[in-house]
């Protein structure tokens, strides 16, 4: 037989309001966050501009009552969960202490959701003294101001222990899908992801798709296909790598016809570039895309390449300009540049950038080979990790840039991935991937 | 409008600060020149108070910031940041640092020579100072001192300024810190510059028994000589040499000319450059008169390090033992060792000659493109990558600089300067910290950036940009109707107009323009939005 649930919880501590017992749950209704937008009016021109949204946190209240074998005990529960209250402040002002949560389920649902307490106050209702005396239980309202969304209360796996290599082609991935299926929720929910390093390895790059055909949109490019140069290399996606010899001048090193554009939704990608072999010193590159030969982007300025094997190289709109036309005519994805000796490409991937994130070692880190690199979007934190799920091993060497991916309620997400090794960036590299998550929602 | 995303970095820009769990860094605003590239960002950091005081140690920290699809919008470094505790805000600068100091002063000796004669102490160095912030110089200037006193001085003020100076003031606020960030071309300032002159020389005493008229049997003379390989590729600017009249030589015209080198130590044939004539009334004095003689080339002529060159003297009536030119040579070893003095006959290239030098300059001028990629190499403090000139200047100078101004404001004389063909010259630092130098490129209605009339902006082939990545550099035009045009046409140019400066307001997702020689929008007070 299920219960209503309405608990504050610290660690290991619960305070329960809705026992029945020491605390009997009068009344509660959880608030519904107000959505916040930022939007830009025009005189003149219909409508605002809208360009960000987020919810805010939530104020609310439950009016409990407290009762106990005499006053003083029943005074007594009333300072234990306004001493509650206080560490919740505490932590979310010094990040000191266990996080506090809300525990709730109001419906008898079986299920219950967590909410982190950001901080809160009881106010006692008079009158209190003879019919709390009679009574032996005191009434008070309980207000808090907690976040905006319920969490589930354990995490659910989206994907456990997926192998993905440094290369894609027909027998060898570099994502991870996950059925929309699996994901449950209302709001978009955190991922936390837990990367094995099968060898020894330093920088990852994880990018995120959802909207865009993620399942089948075509985002990595072998460097062959320019079709200007090949020779073979073990070690590259393949076994092949493109070569382009470089001039003082600026010039068109490779050039890739991609077909189907339209079906890239007009989005912004982090085109990204695995080289064979270390690229020359003083060699600078930058992105065009044509038609033709005709310049229909073009990336504002060079960059200068270092000699690590796997670089970000531009973020550009593709296709440009002409979002949501259905037929877009195939486009070249130009890569131009200029400097002294070879430039060997392996591929090329298009990392969408609806979530793009870096994760990088401190000086000297790295990942020996069976250890862990942990990216947790739910708690907010990025570690290393000697064996999985060993909290006590966490070793805080590693720095994450950029938004962190999260599913979306029954939408199927893919996640790609790029890492290197501090060497030679091998195509055959392996990663083993867990993903999990805590499904959110607003309302209970 | 994207989310922006700031990151910090170790001094070495080995790897980013970790931000601890709970703090937040946010870019507020940031700012972009067309002389310079970023010029300005500020930074709010928000979290537990315990956690903020860290940032009190991330002065010279560098510091992008991105937007969500990975493109870097800013960078540069953090100049000064505070933290705010409630009532009192604590805060670090590096603005009046200054870890290396030297003392210039008016000598105030005890002997009549020694007075008035300007001195500079040796510079002192704060070790920790500059191992951790990069090197910041500061030449101070005292009036009439003496060594010790200016020394004194010198290191009472390393002692103060070697490091980030602190400043506390009773300002209540929001518990917050505050980055206040520059442009990495902020940091060619934080050195003087000093340059030596260019000059290939021996211009040691000259002696008169060793010199050599021009007569029937040394109808041309010559001096070979070396370009030091360290110095690339210089332009041969003007000649000093050491010159007398012996009699009366008649009026002869005397011409120095520059030969690249033919092998066998001769010279090829082809005149690289001729100096200005010297006409030979203008020597005068006799043997005794050892006064050198200037002539500069009327072309510059590259000349390139490691090589040998020919500095060969002309002169159109060749005198006779009772009245002849003569170039001073030196004593009889041969002690320039990058070439050697000789005579040539009137025609054909055999040498003949004393195997010395004679005495001899030639100075050198540099493209002050390259002047300022080498200031920008002596400047980098190890955060500069390097200097890529896209466009020369074709301008030379000496390159000669006392040391006396900073290596910012050298450079930016010389960008102001131009090119030969009258374009501006620009620089910027790129997202790669390469220096770039590049004159300013023409407006064109397929390059221009558009501003329509409900303040969006657009390429010229119709893609919607980003307010937050518009860059200084580049031209913008107004898409207007007829009756607007029309109107504008009598008040002259707004459109197109050369954007020299931009600012970002990233709460409202505005952009602040700055455009060309117009009056700065944010000193009266008028700001021009979009």
């Amino acid at each position: 037989m299920t219960t209503t649930v309405l608990d504050i919880v610290q660690g290991s501590g619960t305070i329960n309001l809705s026992s029945g017992g020491a605390h009997t749950l009068r009344e509660y209704m959880p608030q519904t966050p107000e959505l916040r937008a930022s939007q830009v009016d025009i005189t003149g021109y219909d409508g605002s501009q809208v360009t960000a949204m987020s919810h805010a946190d939530v104020t609310e209240s439950a009016l409990v009552l407290f009762k106990g074998t005499t006053v003083e005990v029943a005074r007594q529960a009333i300072r234990d969960t306004e001493a509650v209250l206080q560490r919740a402040a505490r932590h979310t002002t010094h990040r000191q202490g266990s996080t506090v949560y809300l525990h709730a389920d109001l419906n008898n649902s079986g299920t219950v959701y967590r909410s982190e307490l950001l901080y809160g106050r009881v106010d006692v209702i008079p009158p209190t003294v003879e019919p709390a005396f009679n009574n032996l239980a005191i009434e008070a309202r309980i207000t808090w101001t907690r976040k905006g969304y319920w969490e589930a209360t354990t995490e659910g796996t989206l994907v456990s222990g997926g192998t993905v290599y440094t290369h894609d082609d027909a027998s060898h991935n570099n994502y991870i899908d996950i059925a929309g299926t699996t994901i449950t929720g209302a709001v978009p929910s955190p991922i936390k992801l837990s990367m094995m390093a099968a060898g020894s390895i330093t920088h990852v790059w994880v990018a995120q798709n959802t909207w865009v055909s993620p399942t089948s949109l075509p985002i990595f490019v072998e460097g062959e296909d320019a079709g200007t140069a090949d020779y073979a290399d073990a070690s590259s996606s393949g076994g092949t790598i493109e070569r382009a010899a470089l001039t003082a001048s600026e010039a068109t090193l490779m050039s890739w016809n991609v077909l189907g554009v339209a079906s890239y939704g007009g989005l912004y990608y982090r085109m990204m570039a695995r080289f064979g072999a270390d690229p020359p010193a003083s060699t600078q590159v930058r992105v065009r895309i044509a038609k033709n030969g005709v310049t229909l982007w073009e990336q504002p300025e060079l960059i200068t390449l270092t000699t690590a094997r796997m670089q970000e190289i531009a973020t550009f709109q593709f296709p440009p300009v002409l979002v949501g036309v259905a037929s877009v005519g195939a486009l070249d994805i130009e890569l131009r540049g200029k400097g002294s000796g070879n430039l060997d490409v392996d591929f090329i991937e298009l990392m969408p950038t609806e979530a793009f994130r870096r994760l990088s070692p401190i000086t000297g880190a790295y990942t020996d080979a069976n250890q862990y690199i942990v990216d947790d979007g739910i708690a907010g934190a990025v570690y290393r990790q000697a064996e999985e799920f060993e909290v006590q091993s966490a070793v805080p060497d590693y720095v994450g840039w950029g938004v962190r991916p999260q599913v979306w309620p029954g939408q199927s997400t893919r996640l790609h991935f790029l890492f290197t090794d501090g060497g030679t960036a091998s195509a055959n590299n392996t990663l083993v991937v867990t993903a999990t998550y805590r499904p959110r929602r607003l309302t209970l | 409008m994207t989310q922006l995303l700031p990151s910090v970095y170790q001094r070495d820009y080995s790897t980013l600060i970790a931000i601890p769990n709970g703090v937040t860094v946010a870019c507020d605003s940031f700012s972009h020149a067309a002389m310079g590239g970023p010029k300005s960002a500020d930074l709010t950091v928000t979290g537990p108070l315990q956690s903020l005081w860290s940032v009190l140690g991330w002065l010279r920290c560098p510091v992008e910031v991105y937007n969500e699809r990975g493109e870097m919008l800013w960078w540069g470094f953090v100049n000064s940041a505070e933290v705010c505790t409630g009532g009192v805000t604590v805060g670090a600068s590096l603005d009046e640092m200054a870890n290396k100091i030297a003392v210039a002063y008016e000598e105030a000796g005890l002997t009549y020579g020694e007075v008035g004669i300007r001195e500079t102490t040796a510079y002192a160095i704060d070790a920790t100072g500059t191992a951790t912030y990069g090197v910041k110089d500061l030449l101070y200037s005292m009036s009439s001192s003496t060594s010790a006193l200016a020394e004194a001085q010198r290191d009472r003020l390393l002692d103060a300024l070697g490091n980030p100076v602190a400043t506390m003031a009773l300002d209540g606020g929001d518990v917050k810190a505050t980055l206040q960030c520059v442009g990495w071309w902020a940091l060619l300032g934080w050195q003087h510059y000093s340059a030596d002159i260019k000059s290939i020389s021996q211009l040691a005493w000259p002696n008169y028994s060793h010199s050599i008229r021009v007569d029937a049997d040394y109808y041309r003379l010559g001096q070979s000589f070396t370009v030091p390989e360290a110095w690339g590729t210089v332009y041969a600017d003007w000649v000093d040499a050491s010159l007398f009249q012996y009699g009366d030589a008649g009026s002869p015209d005397l011409t120095f000319r520059l030969l690249a080198d033919g092998g066998g130590g001769t010279p090829n044939g082809g005149t690289l450059a001729a100096c200005n004539v010297i006409a030979g009334t203008a020597i005068t004095g006799g043997e005794q008169n050892f006064s050198y003689y200037k002539t500069a080339f009327t072309t510059k002529a590259a000349i390139v390090g490691g090589s040998v060159y020919h500095l060969v003297l002309d002169c159109d009536e060749p005198g006779s033992g009772s009245g002849y030119i003569a170039w001073r040579g030196m004593t009889g070893s041969d002690v320039y060792t990058g070439g050697v003095a000789y005579g040539l006959p009137s025609s054909g290239w055999t040498l003949t000659g004393p195997g010395a030098d004679f005495a001899f300059a030639v100075n050198c001028a540099v493209e002050t493109t390259k002047q300022i990629s080498d200031i920008v190499t002596a400047n980098a403090n190890g955060m500069l990558l390097g200097c890529i000139i896209t466009n020369a200047s074709g301008i030379y100078t000496p390159p000669y600089r006392a040391g006396d101004t900073d290596g910012l404001r050298e450079i930016e004389q010389m960008l102001d300067a131009g090119t030969s063909g009258g374009s501006r010259l620009l620089a910027k630092v790129r997202s790669d910290r390469y220096v770039e130098v590049y004159a300013e490129p023409a407006a064109s209605t397929t390059g221009d950036v558009y501003v329509r009339p409900d303040g969006q902006l657009v390429s010229w082939r119709g893609q919607l940009l980003d307010k937050a990545s518009l860059l200084p550099g580049q031209w913008c035009r107004l898409v207007l109707d007829d009756r607007a045009e029309s109107e504008l046409g009598l008040l002259g140019n707004v459109s197109p107009a050369f954007i020299d400066e931009t600012e970002y307001i990233v709460s409202s997702d505005t952009i602040r323009i700055r455009t060309r020689d117009k009056t700065d929008p944010w000193d009266v007070g008028a700001v021009r939005m979009i």
